[in-house]
């Protein structure tokens, strides 16, 4: 029979080692999907959980075989190599929906690999019709007859860029620039103009979409600080009914750091995994024996 | 002197920590949205503040209505429709009155927003005055026929001059008007408004202006073939040199009237055909005055005189040239809780704009007016809250013949501190804050107080008491002790002495049967009391066992007193009841020390 005191210890013991887990299956890097801060992507990655789930992509020759999916790669970190690129091109080619959300202007080696004339322009897209008090909290609105995306509402982008090329589905309204100066206000030399936002172009039998915010999909937005139209725009995306891919190689949402970092290169190796499940066999077998040495 | 020390910076530091505590009272909150709101990727929704789009949404309406009204209004002026224009005229006040504060509630100065604005401001005077001008013109036309059926000459001249004067002012403002379309439709349409009503309007003011022109004409021919227009009580001849001037210029207007009584003749002389001067001429006829072109727009301008015997001059006029300006601004001065902006009005030619109405225009939006004194020059207080503020002086005034002008912009924080006084000194400071210190100073002191006198009480009543109940230190269990030995006159007792260990040594006998804890307890007090006395050592009651023993290593009683406290401890910690034979070594042990110490004190004595 152990004491009260050892019951006491061992549940602080366990709570302990449950904050800590907690504490390091998290992180607070922008985009990724273990961030549940505002900045990160985690509300929207239990949205496609709770909507029929989701794909990570960890190699992207495993987008190859699908042909009727849409595939996210939300802000892309650059570094596309020229086999990953003929990968994208033979996805969207053969059909499927590539959806890239970027305001960094990173994803533009990938458009002009898979051939695309659509590019992101960065820069401090601003405007005056915005719902915070925050001048690069743009309101973009549909500029297409195109019936997906004709009955949106407003969207509200967050610091958003812009792109060029392309048929545009979404811009800003007239009454927008591009504040050089960042002082929040039109100046003479920052002409006003209407910026698009969300642009779409069809290569073979696929879609191509570019979004130049990829803040659409973070918490703080998820979760009650978007514009109204903010939830039909991702339902279009993802709530077709067909697989939908997340690209964790190139998307920040993929990103991770410490512990959490740790676990998804042993979960993307496959070496790796055996040997992990080899040492916890392992050290459950001699915590047996020395028990089993003990009682004798 | 070292626990003097201890307090002290403990005392420091508390208060230190208070008004740390205190400086935040009125925000208590440890974590907000706001503190880490702002990433260079984005800033967090949870963080802004939602704001109201009806403006925004209110201005490209607002900027097409603009475009559409003056078709209207033009339309109804060219029918002669003047209460309907009056009516358009009042809705494009009430939309310019709108485009201008929404121009400022949008921070939009600087912007195409703004030129457009502005351009639409200009077309507003332009098109007051037209509404002006044709009701006026109207009324001559009324005038004209009534006069003509009483066939008065002198009424009619001055009818057609009026008229004259009329038509020049027309022609003027359809120039200005044109003047307006390029920049105006370029402007409109890269907001892509529809300016085809505004362009209508410039056909339609077109044939305004053809309209008055030729009913002028017809008038002034008229004028001259009428019967008896030539008066039989002589000629006035006018002329003005310059012909044409700016700001300041002094113009001669001058001529020579000839008629029945030349002599001593009153002569009124009308520019644009308002009364400007009542004249004698001498004795010859002749009269002059002089005019200086201040207070009137740049342009055109009509002149006529009268005899007092109702003969007219001809009609001629003079040209107002616009007088480029100079407005500097010095670096603005605080004074008394204010900022003083002063500079300078000037022509391009360092000559000074006297009694000159200017602004001092802070942050684009708050206008200050300011006059120049004698020698051109300004001052203007201006009272700035904390932020960064932009401070320009600006003149624009299309009535004069001087053309708009801007100083450079100062750019101006104003910090909390700087106005933490109040321009009468006092203290601006938030009440509420202030209170929450003295709330929380004075509890502190009063805290304070009542702790150390309680202290200095308990301190008062503990000298006055027996060792076992000042012995609280050790156990909570101490003070019940001397009560369990049943010995009331022991709780008084002076501190024990070596004398005392037979005394404790009975008490121990008494009460090892039936409380043996508390009697173990009287002897390791005894002991401990008096070799504090012995070794002189401080705060004696905090000693533990092991403490005692520590400091008695160097001297004789050492051995047995180690040899106390080893079963002392088993009996006081354990929790065990010891066995017949310990309880006598303890006793044993607590006699030997106190043979030994009673050694020592010989030994020494």
């Amino acid at each position: 029979m152990k004491s009260p005191v050892s019951w006491i210890t061992g549940s602080l013991m366990f709570l302990v080692i449950i904050l800590l887990a907690f504490h390091l299956s998290a992180t607070n890097l922008e985009y990724s999907r273990y961030n549940p801060s505002w900045n990160g992507t985690s509300a929207f990655f239990s949205y496609l959980d709770e909507t029929g789930g989701y794909t990570e992509i960890r190699d992207i020759r495993d987008i190859v075989p699908y042909n009727n999916s849409v595939l996210l790669i939300i802000a892309p970190n650059g570094g596309f190599s020229s086999d990953e690129i003929q990968n994208y091109r033979r996805y969207i080619e053969q059909g499927n929906t590539l959806v890239i959300a970027d305001d960094k202007g990173k994803s533009n080696s990938l458009l002009e690999g898979i051939g695309s004339t659509i590019r992101v322009i960065p820069g401090n897209l601003t405007s005056i019709e915005r719902v915070y008090d925050d001048s690069t909290s743009v309101l973009a609105f549909p500029a297409t007859d195109d019936p997906h995306f004709s009955d949106n509402g407003q969207i509200l982008l967050n610091k958003p860029a812009y792109t060029a090329g392309g048929v545009p589905l979404f811009t800003t309204s007239l009454l927008s620039w591009i504040d050089r100066n960042g002082n929040g206000r039109p100046d003479p030399h920052e002409e006003l103009g209407r910026y698009p936002v969300l642009t779409t172009e069809r290569k073979g039998k696929g879609t191509l979409y570019v979004l130049s915010d990829p803040a659409v999909f973070i918490n703080g937005m998820w979760q009650g600080g978007s514009g109204p139209g903010n939830a039909d725009l991702i339902t279009d995306f993802t709530g077709s009914g067909r697989p939908v891919l997340v690209d964790q190689v190139h998307g920040e949402t993929g990103s991770a750091d410490g512990f959490i970092h740790l676990i998804n290169f042993i979960k993307d190796s496959i070496l790796l995994r055996l040997a992990g499940v080899l040492l916890v066999a392992g050290c459950a077998g001699c915590i047996f024996i020395i028990k089993r040495k003990m009682v004798d | 002197m070292k626990r003097i020390r201890s307090l002290a910076a403990v005392a420091v530091l508390s208060i230190v920590i208070l008004f740390l505590i205190a400086s935040h009272a009125g925000t208590p909150v440890l974590y907000n949205p706001e503190s880490d709101a702002v990433t260079p990727y984005h800033t967090n929704p949870a963080a802004l503040e939602k704001v109201s789009g009806d403006n925004a949404e209110r201005l490209l309406p607002i900027m097409s209505d603009l475009l559409n009204t003056p078709g209207t209004l033009v339309l109804n002026l060219k029918y002669n429709d003047l209460d309907l224009a009056s009516k358009d005229l009042a809705k494009y006040r009430e939309l310019t009155r709108s485009i201008d504060n929404l121009v400022i509630n949008l921070d939009m100065s600087g912007t195409e927003v703004e030129q457009f604005q502005k351009m639409n401001q200009k077309n507003l005077q332009i098109l007051s005055e037209l509404f002006n001008e044709t009701s006026r013109f109207e009324e001559l036309r009324t005038l004209e026929i009534r006069y003509k059926d009483e066939n008065d000459p002198a009424i009619l001249t001055s009818i057609t001059y009026e008229g004259q004067s009329l038509r020049n002012r027309v022609r003027q403002l359809y120039n200005e008007y044109q003047l307006q379309e390029e920049p105006l439709v370029e402007v409109s349409s890269d907001f892509e408004l529809n300016t085809t009503h505004y362009e209508e309007s410039q056909t339609d003011f077109a044939e305004i202006v053809r309209t008055v022109e030729q009913v002028q004409t017809q008038r002034t021919n008229e004028l001259q073939s009428l019967p008896g227009s030539a008066s039989n009580h002589g000629t006035l001849g006018i002329s003005v040199t310059p012909s044409e001037g700016i700001y300041n210029t002094v113009l001669m207007i001058s001529g020579l009237y000839s008629g029945a009584d030349t002599g001593h003749t009153q002569v009124e002389i009308f520019i644009d055909s308002e009364k400007e001067a009542e004249i004698i001429t001498d004795l010859n006829g002749y009269y002059q005055y002089s005019y200086t072109l201040r207070d009137m727009p740049e342009g055109l301008h009509t002149l006529f005189a009268v005899a007092e015997t109702s003969v007219y001059s001809d009609i001629t006029g003079f040209n107002v040239k616009p007088l480029d300006t100079k407005l500097t601004l010095l670096p603005p001065e605080r004074s008394g809780g204010k900022y003083i902006c002063s500079g300078s009005f000037t022509g391009v030619s360092g000559e000074p704009l006297t009694n000159t109405a200017l602004q001092v225009v802070t942050d684009k939006k708050i206008r200050i007016n300011a006059v120049t004194d004698g020698k051109g020059n300004y001052s203007a207080p201006v009272a700035l809250t904390p932020g960064i503020h932009t401070i320009q002086a600006v003149f624009q005034n299309r009535l004069l013949p001087l053309s708009p002008a801007e100083s450079e912009i100062y750019t101006i924080n104003v910090t909390r501190s700087t106005e933490l006084l109040t321009p009468d000194g006092s203290s601006d400071t938030d009440p509420v804050t202030l209170l929450i210190v003295v709330v929380i100073i004075g509890a502190s002191v009063a805290a304070s107080v009542f702790y150390l006198r309680r202290r200095k009480g308990l301190q008062d009543r503990r000298t006055t008491r027996i060792p076992e109940t000042r012995d609280t230190s050790d156990t909570g269990r101490d003070s019940s002790a001397p009560a369990a030995a049943g010995d009331e006159e022991s709780r008084d007792a002076p501190l024990p002495a070596f004398e005392d260990q037979e005394n404790a040594l009975d008490i121990f006998e008494h009460l090892k049967t039936h409380d043996f804890m508390a009697a173990a307890h009287g002897l390791f007090v005894t002991l401990r009391n008096n070799i504090s006395v012995r070794l002189s050592l401080e705060h004696s009651e905090s000693l533990t066992p092991r403490e005692l023993c520590t400091k008695s290593r160097d001297f004789s009683f050492y051995s047995n007193l180690k040899r106390f406290i080893r079963r002392y401890e088993i009996v006081r910690y354990s929790g065990t009841l010891p066995s017949a034979d310990d309880r006598d070594e303890l006793g044993s042990a607590f006699s030997a020390t106190s043979g030994d110490l009673e050694d020592e004190h010989e030994k020494s004595g």
